[in-house]
């Protein structure tokens, strides 16, 4: 068997080089940068500083057999096999460092070894491997520059490539001229990216995290102090987690036992951070939960029990327990990654059920806050798996059961203090007495909250002595996050139904390109959790321009469509008016599709069965089309042009045929589009549709801010059209027509008593969801 | 099964950088990391924007090839390949795959790599090419290459050319005493021509043998040598010559060496071509052809030569059509040549020799077998039906010059080079 020819282009060599290096260093800075020391190990330069020198040996010994290198090449691959298991073996929830350390070290040996240029290709292949692996370590945007610079050295090493490859076998004229770089690679880099931003725009992101075991930083046995009660630790320090920082505050109990209990003071907010202090891989948008306080005095809310029961697992994951409800759970993973010093509680979306987590006890209080035995650091890794109960109509109108429910624990969450004034038990009696079963009570409650009252984040503190809930629903009228929470809580155990507060995070923003959530201290939140057995503890936000109901928060569906957020982001920057016009695009296709729909069903078999040869006809036609421009002297040229030919002659006598007209739009989709169209134009003045809303709900919303009779009349042509059986007519669009153009007379007028419902932006430019 | 393998095999490097953007994906979703979208989304952007590139710099090139007007047999000629680019940016890696006619089928192809054409740079390239045998080749079509700057999906397209190469065949030179050895019987001793009018022109000297007439011993010559040595003359000063090629299918006999009949016929025919337009006589080409005379009339030596290295045995005409189309070609004072292959006595060829208006001379050129032995015609080709047929010329009264098998043939066509 011959041996290949060794490789002379030192070019090509050179360029390869370069890629290897990046991707080697971006793996390596990566890993470095989940460290808790934020450092690179002293082997990662050893790396750096061996690769350049393999890539020297190769080419001095390129010509030669090398067999004893090869020999010591594989010792020390074999030695790399036994620590890659070894590391493994050290942790089997974070597979993904030792695997990266193994490509990394065979990359170093294999760079002493590449005579020919095939080799050079699979050198090339490794780094991109490489480059995946530091993708899936990566948690910012930093990665970008590394692939940024990976892009350049790799088209560079590509263009050398296939010029040496080119030249097997070739005689070689018009060399290339001795340059750095091949002519006209900027552009080409130019077209990569452009190219690739499109594809990338267009492929889905399925939110999904199907492996197992998940990771989790490296295992903690604490086991041996033994004495940690799951106090909670680390609170109070500067973490710049936010306005819910957790605080403790000493209480003596019955028995006059000294002990601290979190609490949460309705008239003390710290100013906000815009720190990452989390970063979350979710299958969903699922808020983080730290703690439940189940007792109001009337300023301030208190975990009353600080007692805490025992989760231990010999090996993760440490199981917590979590019922099935009978109408099914939703299954939420998170790997959560921490940037920032926290207390020892441990947010997860509830209910949480499997925990991977760096130690093999974890305490868990009365209210199901987990309590990890230390201080999350930076660095911490961890994982849990939660199930959300599946909130539909006939759960929520189950009729509820609580005999499961202690009475202690009843008297407990349905607790209010003497505070509480006559006219907020009226108030919550009028919203909740007609519904029959806690979660709708608590939908009407929050529904209420959220239509009528203003979210402010600067929201002065509330005098001394009066009731915080009571000064919130009928004086001040606005707070924020606190005061909506107390005051559903609140109206809710008014209305007997067992409520309490819960704490944590939003989920934050999805960054697309890492595809973490980063949670910031901004987004820290409170939200209201209400008890309905047997679907179980079911949550309400009522702060406005947040989700109703946060289990229920999968607002990006199963797929993450990058065109999606861009043509959101677009949307709005763009006018109004171009926003609505091509909205109003949209739907006029989406209208199109429908009618087609409907005209295809009312089709015989015989009709279906020649609109299916008609369909195959212009695929073939198209097909044949573009066989036909390929040159007369290629056979498929050929054969499309005498296809074309024939085909023309039948088509001219098929086609001759008088076709069947289009169906215009239905009234039924133009009183849609006008609709679409208002909520653009009320959206633009700050009266922002949430997905969650009925158009009543909605149309309630505005018109409490704002008079205008025109939104109730579009709503209601609206709601008939398309909920009821009543049909269209052509007048009924027009009349729709001439009051939206009405509402846009109205709404271009200066307001008056302007009160922002939907968010307030602080100075950070983030509205109170997170969102920019 | 085979081809799929081939198209498969020219695109390896796309086929795994698709599995390991596949395998990236996979991962994507398995671990929801946004950079591998990233990653993927940049490897197809380069699969793809290099695919339209590719394309798009190929319609900025024009390919020609260049090749000289026309060669020798067994000569080596240099084909040129240039490249034009139109474009207004660099084309990397064109790659240029062209095939000589006469090259092994199942040899690769040559190949010539232009690194870099900058824009409106003509730049050009060459390969030589050994021209074994007479013929006029066309070209098959040249192969387009383009890499673009990254070499994936390289745009490959087949360029049909017009061109074709022609290779002259290679006749003995035949000055006088090489004529005479050729062509003997074209010489003569005494001035009795068949055709009026026509004059003679010296062509040389030789030994006297008996029966020669005495009238025309060269004195000067006996003289010098000491032996008796007699003028010869050629009545071809007439004005036309004529050559008829028997180039019916029969005429693909194995001569006994490496080529056909046809093939020693040709260059016997091309040392006569060359010899005569040296002389400024007019030619006549004749050969039967399908259904009618394939006739070359009045060409130049060039002519004339292409004429002859295109030839194939395709004709089918009856002698006797085929020769009395050629009398109506030749006017005036003539001679013609009959350059015979096949060894059957045929009536109509006797027929259309016994009368002819102009001078005829026969060489009779010897096969051997038919080229496909099992072929029952093969069993034709024996001394016995040469014999046979030589004796029907000569009974006609006809010079007949018989090129035999044993090796007299191949020593009179390498009597030099006829010609360039």
């Amino acid at each position: 068997m011959t041996r290949a020819a060794p490789e002379d282009s030192l070019q090509l060599r050179g360029w390869v080089l370069l890629t290897v290096m990046v991707s080697m260093a971006a793996t390596l800075f990566q890993e470095a940068a989940g460290l808790t020391s934020r450092t690179m190990p002293l082997w990662g330069w050893l790396v750096l500083v061996a690769t350049p020198i393999g890539f020297w040996v190769s080419w001095v010994r390129r010509a030669h057999n090398n067999w004893f290198l090869k020999i010591i090449l594989a010792v020390l691959m074999i030695w790399a096999m036994m620590d890659f298991f070894s590391n493994l073996r050290a942790n089997v929830y974070e597979p993904r460092l030792p695997l990266a350390n193994l490509m990394l070290w065979l990359q170093v040996l294999h760079s002493f070894d590449l005579p020919r240029r095939r080799d050079l290709d699979y050198s090339l292949l490794a780094a991109i491997v490489l480059m995946g692996a530091a993708g899936t370590l990566s948690y910012d945007l930093t990665f970008g520059l590394w692939l940024a610079l990976f892009l350049v050295f790799a088209s560079g090493a590509l263009c050398y490539n296939q010029l040496a490859r080119r030249r097997e076998g070739s005689t070689v004229k018009a060399p290339l001229p001795p340059a750095m770089a091949p002519a006209g690679l900027g552009r080409t880099l130019a077209q990569v990216l452009g190219v690739g931003l499109a594809i990338y725009l267009l492929i889905p992101h399925p939110q999904s995290l199907s492996f197992t075991p998940l990771p989790i930083s490296l295992q903690i046995n604490l086991s041996w102090l033994g004495a940690w009660s799951g106090n909670i630790q680390g609170a109070g320090r500067p973490t710049g987690a936010g306005p819910l920082e957790i605080r403790l505050t000493r209480l003596v109990g019955e028995d006059g036992v000294e002990y601290f209990v979190p609490f949460l003071d309705l008239n003390s907010r710290d100013p906000l951070h815009n720190e990452v202090v989390l970063r979350v891989r979710s299958t969903d948008e699922a808020y983080l939960r730290e703690l439940a306080y189940d007792y109001y005095d009337g300023s301030t809310w208190l975990l009353s029990d600080p007692a805490t029961a025992e989760a231990k697992s010999l090996a993760p994951p440490i199981t917590l327990g979590s019922d099935e409800s009978r109408w099914g759970n939703r299954e939420i993973t998170q790997i959560v990654y921490v940037e920032r010093p926290l207390t020892n509680v441990v947010p997860a979306a509830w209910q949480p059920s499997q925990l991977y987590f760096p130690s093999d006890t974890v305490m868990v209080d009365r209210w199901g806050g987990i309590r990890s035995p230390f201080a999350l650091e930076a660095g911490t890794v961890y994982s849990v798996i939660s199930y959300a109960p599946n909130l539909t109509h006939e759960s929520m109108t189950a009729p509820a059961d609580f005999r499961r429910l202690s009475e202690g624990d009843r008297a407990k969450l349905l607790e209010l203090p003497r505070t509480v004034t006559k006219r907020t038990r009226a108030l919550a009696r009028r919203l909740a007495d007609r519904y029959p079963t806690p979660t709708l009570k608590a939908a009407a409650i929050c529904l209420y909250l959220q239509q009528h009252y203003a979210y402010n984040l600067n929201t002065p503190v509330f005098p001394a002595g009066t009731d915080a809930c009571d000064y919130f629903l009928f004086e001040s009228k606005e707070g924020y996050c606190q005061h909506f929470a107390t005051a559903m809580a609140v109206l809710c155990r008014a209305a007997r139904v067992p409520a309490r507060i819960a704490t944590g995070f939003t989920p934050g923003v999805y960054n697309p390109l890492t595809g973490y959530y980063e949670v910031r201290a901004s987004d820290a939140h409170a939200w209201v959790e209400v008890l309905h057995p047997p679907l179980g503890w079911v949550a309400f936000d009522p702060s406005p321009g947040f989700q109703l109901t946060p289990q229920q928060t999968n607002q990006r569906g199963s797929h993450f469509w990058a065109v999606t957020a861009l043509w959101q982001y677009l949307q709005s920057k763009l006018p109004p008016g171009v926003a609505a016009a091509l909205a109003n695009a949209g739907l006029w296709w989406r209208a199109q599709f429908d009618a087609t729909l409907q005209w295809y069903g009312q089709l015989g078999d015989a009709a279906k069965l020649a609109f299916w040869l008609g369909v195959g006809l212009v695929i073939g036609l198209g097909v044949v089309g573009a066989a036909a421009t390929l040159p007369p002297t290629t056979r498929p040229g050929r054969m499309a042009r005498r296809a074309l030919a024939g085909l023309s002659a039948w088509g001219r006598r098929i086609l001759g045929r008088k076709r069947a007209g289009w169906t215009a739009p239905t009234p039924q989709h133009a009183v849609a589009g006008l609709y679409r169209e208002m909520c653009g134009l009320l959206g633009a003045r700050g009266y922002v549709k949430q997905p969650a809303q009925t158009p009543r709900e909605y149309e309630a919303l505005v018109r409490a801010q704002r008079p205008w009779p025109e939104v109730g009349q579009i709503t209601q042509t609206y709601q008939e059209a398309w909920y009821s059986t009543h049909a269209v007519a052509p007048e009924e669009v027009e009349s729709t027509q001439a009051a939206l153009s009405a509402l846009r007379v109205q709404a271009a007028r200066p307001p008056k008593d302007l009160v922002r419902p939907t968010g307030i932006s602080d100075a950070s430019g983030l509205t109170p969801n997170g969102r920019v | 099964m085979r081809r799929w393998a081939r198209v498969l095999g020219r695109y390896t490097d796309e086929i795994t950088l698709i599995g390991i953007s596949a395998f990236l994906l996979a991962v994507a979703i398995k671990t929801q990391s946004g950079w591998l979208y990233a990653l993927v989304a940049l490897i197809a952007g380069a699969l793809v924007s290099n695919l339209a590139d590719a394309r798009v710099q190929g319609r900025m090139l024009t390919v020609t090839r260049k090749i000289p007007a026309g060669v020798n047999a067994g000569d080596t000629t240099a084909i040129t390949i240039q490249v034009t680019n139109h474009g207004r940016r660099p084309v990397l890696g064109v790659l240029i795959e062209d095939r000589f006619p006469t090259d092994d089928p199942k040899a690769p192809p040559r190949r010539l790599l232009f690194e870099q054409i900058d824009p409106g740079r003509t730049v050009s390239a060459s390969y030589e090419a050994a021209c074994p045998r007479r013929g006029v080749f066309p070209f098959p079509p040249l192969t387009r290459d383009v890499g673009a700057t990254l070499g994936f999906f390289p745009a490959r397209r087949r360029i049909p050319t017009a061109d074709e190469m022609v290779v002259y065949p290679v006749g003995p030179r035949l000055t006088g005493p090489a004529l005479l050895h050729v062509l003997p019987d074209l010489a003569f001793q005494q001035r009795t021509n068949r055709l009026p009018g026509a004059s003679y022109d010296f062509l040389g000297v030789r030994e006297y043998q008996p029966s020669d007439s005495i009238r025309h011993i060269h004195w000067p010559s006996t003289a010098k040598t000491g032996r008796l040595m007699l003028k010869e003359f050629s009545h071809l000063s007439a004005q036309h010559v004529g050559i008829f090629l028997d180039s019916r299918r029969a005429s693909l006999a194995d001569s006994g060496g490496e080529e056909t009949s046809l093939e020693s016929a040709i260059r016997l025919a091309a040392g006569v071509v060359t010899w005569a337009a040296s002389r400024g006589n007019s030619l006549v080409l004749a050969a039967p052809g399908v259904d009618r005379l394939e006739t070359l009339t009045r060409p130049d030596r060039r002519e004339a030569l292409k004429w002859l290295a295109g030839l194939q045995a395709a004709g089918e005409q009856p002698w006797d059509q085929a020769l009395a189309e050629l009398g109506q070609s030749v006017k005036g004072p003539a001679h013609l040549i009959c350059v015979l292959t096949w060894p059957h006595v045929d009536a109509a060829l006797m027929g259309a020799l016994r009368s002819p208006r102009v001078g005829v001379s026969v060489v009779l050129v010897e096969g051997y077998r038919y080229l496909d032995p099992e072929d029952p015609r093969s069993r034709l080709f024996t001394p016995e039906a040469y014999d046979a047929l030589e004796a029907a010329l000569v009974q006609l009264g006809l010079p007949v010059r018989r090129l035999r098998r044993d090796g007299h043939l191949q020593a009179t066509l390498a009597a030099g080079a006829a010609h360039s």
